[in-house]
């Protein structure tokens, strides 16, 4: 059945696409323009700083005094050449802005994004992609449809021993996966969480030891295994903590493989242990402390007992990077290196919005868990 | 009290763990070890033959009756540990059980009202509990000194080829192992883990298959546990992590933080400042007295200190360090593992 909404819309794409590139011959520069600018904004600035292929154009902050304090300390020998705008909505309007980094709390990464998206500007959203599941849908929906590149930032997957391990498991060098596991232990005073009234409310943070720090490992534990999981059944709660959120949680997974897998997320570990993640197959195992394998082990015989070996050396080429060991910016460094060559290249980025939304869905599916008392289905897009 | 002065032991069955119960009532001035029995005669008597010339029966049924002996040591598959129980109480005899007490809830609650009835004793082997690092996690944890606690976890992530499965018929079957990975490997990680919370489980979910291994048990369970202080745990065990990884507890309170690789200390962190970052220090030198030992450190840990244990309870005629109630709590929470595994729900341990 003919669909003139939608040609007409792929119309549209194809005009802004073409306005993306012609934009990002100006110059042999992209302009950035970041919304938010807390603490994880100078990480975005520093990014784009070592990109040769992006410049810092504007800001936002609702509060004036500290988004201006942001654009003068960006601009460095010229204060006034990072412009500062106290409403986002004019930000994405602005012509020199062809990429918009997004930094706001997490419950309001998709107005930013879909601001953007709307003005034709390709978004680049700190993580979690979103903290609403129609809401995720909806970011991905208007950014296809816009025909702009949507980035987000899980920075664990750029390190070059995560790609290392990644890349075993998809080449079955484990064998068929037993078990799946991360240990998310960390610790937040109650200070911490009285230091910023957002803190620890489902407003804006959406969740709390999972869905804000704990949302790095879940999305490392996914995107290693390569596989999704089934169903979940999973406690929440906020133990020792005055918030809304939940400052510990346990979740019994299970994948469509069939492996079994654990995730033990909280912020209330005294003093708190590196992060951890085993992953064990027939043939082997692989652990990681942080984002640094600490025990690889395998052996090619059946019913053979697996021998610890020095990992591999070599990492195989990801997104554009043919040796993200290479890029020393930083893994926002990277991932705006990446959404660069992404736009020029017309190709998706290194960590799309639909692989960004996994770790999302799968938390909202742990809290559904936890709210009814069983196990659950996990909500897959598509 | 029989011959010499001395407890007279008898052990029913006589495999590798037999030798271990040996050893202690050698090393025990109170003990002394009178008969074993093995079905099958040729290791039954080498068995007795090694021991200093012990009695040696065919069946446990006459081995309980001999006179001579005053308790026994059983080191039989799991799954008859009950019926050798209620034998020995029936004979008026005392009994300490190697791990598991047995692999079914009805059976467990028979072999320990037995012994009530008989005014007999019932042990059972969890050697771990008596480490002295043990003991001082288990007070600290008793003393409030992590706080609060918030989460109590075990990895017991062991290997076992099929080959392991294959050297014994009885290896991986409901009837005589009563379940696998947890039941079988498992079992100490999770009365350790039971017995240094002190806490009981109010309820747990759980998964468990046998994902690669040809037996009828689960070679992996992962359980979602709930305790009644509110405290959430994680068990995870299997005999399909390959090469294997050392077993470990971690237990979490608002104050501190407790790790053990298999029953060492591998982390010992606390503060006492309210909302107050825990720094690691060294555990405690001293070891709180348990059972009627006053000295920990006079007998071995493992199977010796047991064993001189049950002797002492006997002569004494108090309780032993481990009674077959605290000993069966792990077994009833393996078996509602299973349970919760088999019908997909959570299992809430007092309505069960």
């Amino acid at each position: 059945m003919p669909d003139s909404h939608t040609s007409s819309a792929a119309k549209i794409n194809t005009e802004i696409t073409e306005v993306s590139r012609r934009l990002a011959m100006k110059d042999g520069k992209l302009g950035f323009g970041i919304i938010g600018c807390g603490v994880i904004a100078p990480s975005h600035r520093k990014g784009i700083e070592t990109c040769e292929k992006a410049e810092l154009i504007a800001v936002s902050d609702i509060e004036e005094e500290k988004g201006k304090a942001f654009a003068e300390a960006a601009g460095g020998e010229d204060p006034g050449k990072v412009k500062f705008y106290s409403d986002y909505e004019k930000l994405v309007e602005d012509p020199e802005i062809d990429v918009v980094c997004v930094c706001t709390p997490s419950g309001q990464h998709g107005d930013g994004i879909i601001a953007a998206a709307q003005a034709g500007k390709h978004a680049f959203s700190e993580k979690p992609l979103d903290i609403r599941r129609d809401r995720l849908t909806e970011i991905i929906q208007t950014c296809r449809t816009a025909g702009i590149k949507l980035g987000c930032v899980f920075q664990s997957r750029t390190s070059p021993d995560m790609i290392r391990v990644r890349e075993a498991i998809k080449t079955e060098t484990l064998g068929p996966m037993v078990l799946g596991d991360a240990f998310l232990k960390d610790y937040r005073s109650q200070s911490y969480y009285n230091s910023a009234g957002w803190r620890g409310t489902w407003e804006n943070d959406g969740g709390g030891a999972l869905m804000n720090q704990g949302v790095h490992g879940v999305d490392l534990l996914l995107w290693l295994i390569n596989d999704d999981v089934e169903s979940v059944f999973a406690r929440t709660e906020h133990k020792v903590r005055d918030i809304e959120v939940e400052d510990t949680a346990v979740a019994n997974l299970k994948f469509k493989s069939g492996a079994f897998g654990t995730i033990i997320g909280t912020t209330s570990c005294n003093p708190g242990e590196a992060r951890r993640l085993e992953l064990h197959g027939k043939n082997g195992t692989i652990c990681v402390s942080g984002s640094k394998i600490t025990r690889w082990a395998v052996t090619d015989e059946e019913d053979g007992r697996a021998e610890d070996i020095e990992p591999p050396k070599e990492v195989v080429a990801q997104g554009a990077v043919s040796d993200p060991s290479a890029i020393s910016s930083g893994p926002h460094g990277w991932l705006i290196n990446d959404l660069v060559e992404a736009i020029e290249g017309d190709r998706d980025p290194y960590v799309t919005g639909e692989s960004a939304r996994k770790a999302v869905d799968l938390i909202l599916a742990i809290y559904e868990s936890s709210r009814e008392g069983k196990e659950v289905p996990v909500y897959h897009a598509q | 009290m029989a011959n010499q002065g001395k407890i007279g032991w008898g052990l029913i069955g006589t495999g590798m763990i037999a030798g271990h119960f040996r050893a202690g009532i050698e090393d025990c001035q109170d003990a002394r070890l009178v008969a074993v029995c093995n079905q099958t005669e040729e290791k039954g008597k080498a068995f007795a033959e090694a021991s200093g010339g012990a009695k040696y029966y065919q069946n446990y049924e006459d081995l309980v009756q001999d006179s001579e002996v005053d308790v026994i040591g059983i080191t039989t598959p799991s799954g008859l540990h009950a019926d050798n129980v209620v034998a020995a109480a029936a004979a008026g005899k005392h009994s300490i059980c190697e791990k598991p007490l047995d692999v079914s809830r009805e059976k467990m609650s028979q072999m320990i009202d037995a012994c009530r009835e008989a005014d007999v004793k019932l042990g059972c082997v969890f050697q771990s509990r008596t480490k002295p690092d043990m003991i001082k996690v288990r007070n600290a944890i008793k003393n409030g000194e992590l706080g609060k606690m918030v989460l109590a976890d075990a990895f017991l992530k062991t290997y076992r080829s099929q080959a392991y499965y294959d050297s014994a018929g009885w290896r991986g079957t409901w009837a005589l192992d009563g379940g696998g990975a947890l039941m079988n490997q498992g079992v100490h990680g999770v009365d350790l883990l039971l017995w240094l919370l002190d806490d009981e489980v109010e309820s747990v979910f759980a998964r468990a298959e046998h994902k690669f291994r040809n037996i009828e048990v689960e070679d992996t369970a992962v359980a979602t546990i709930k305790f009644r202080s509110g405290t959430f745990g994680t068990m995870i065990g299997t005999t399909s992590c390959n090469p294997g990884e050392a077993s470990r507890t971690e237990l979490h309170g608002k104050y501190g933080t407790i790790t053990l690789s298999g029953t060492e200390i591998t982390r010992w962190a606390v503060t006492e400042e309210e909302d107050g970052r825990a720094e690691d220090k060294f555990p405690p030198r001293s070891v709180g007295a348990h059972g009627n030992v006053g000295a920990a450190s006079a007998v071995a840990p493992g199977h010796d200190w047991l064993i001189n244990d049950m002797t002492q309870a006997i002569i004494e005629n108090r309780e032993p360090y481990i009674t077959g109630e605290s000993a069966r709590k792990a077994v009833d929470l393996i078996i509602a593992i299973y349970e919760s595994a088999r019908t997909g729900k959570e299992i809430q341990m007092d309505s069960w």
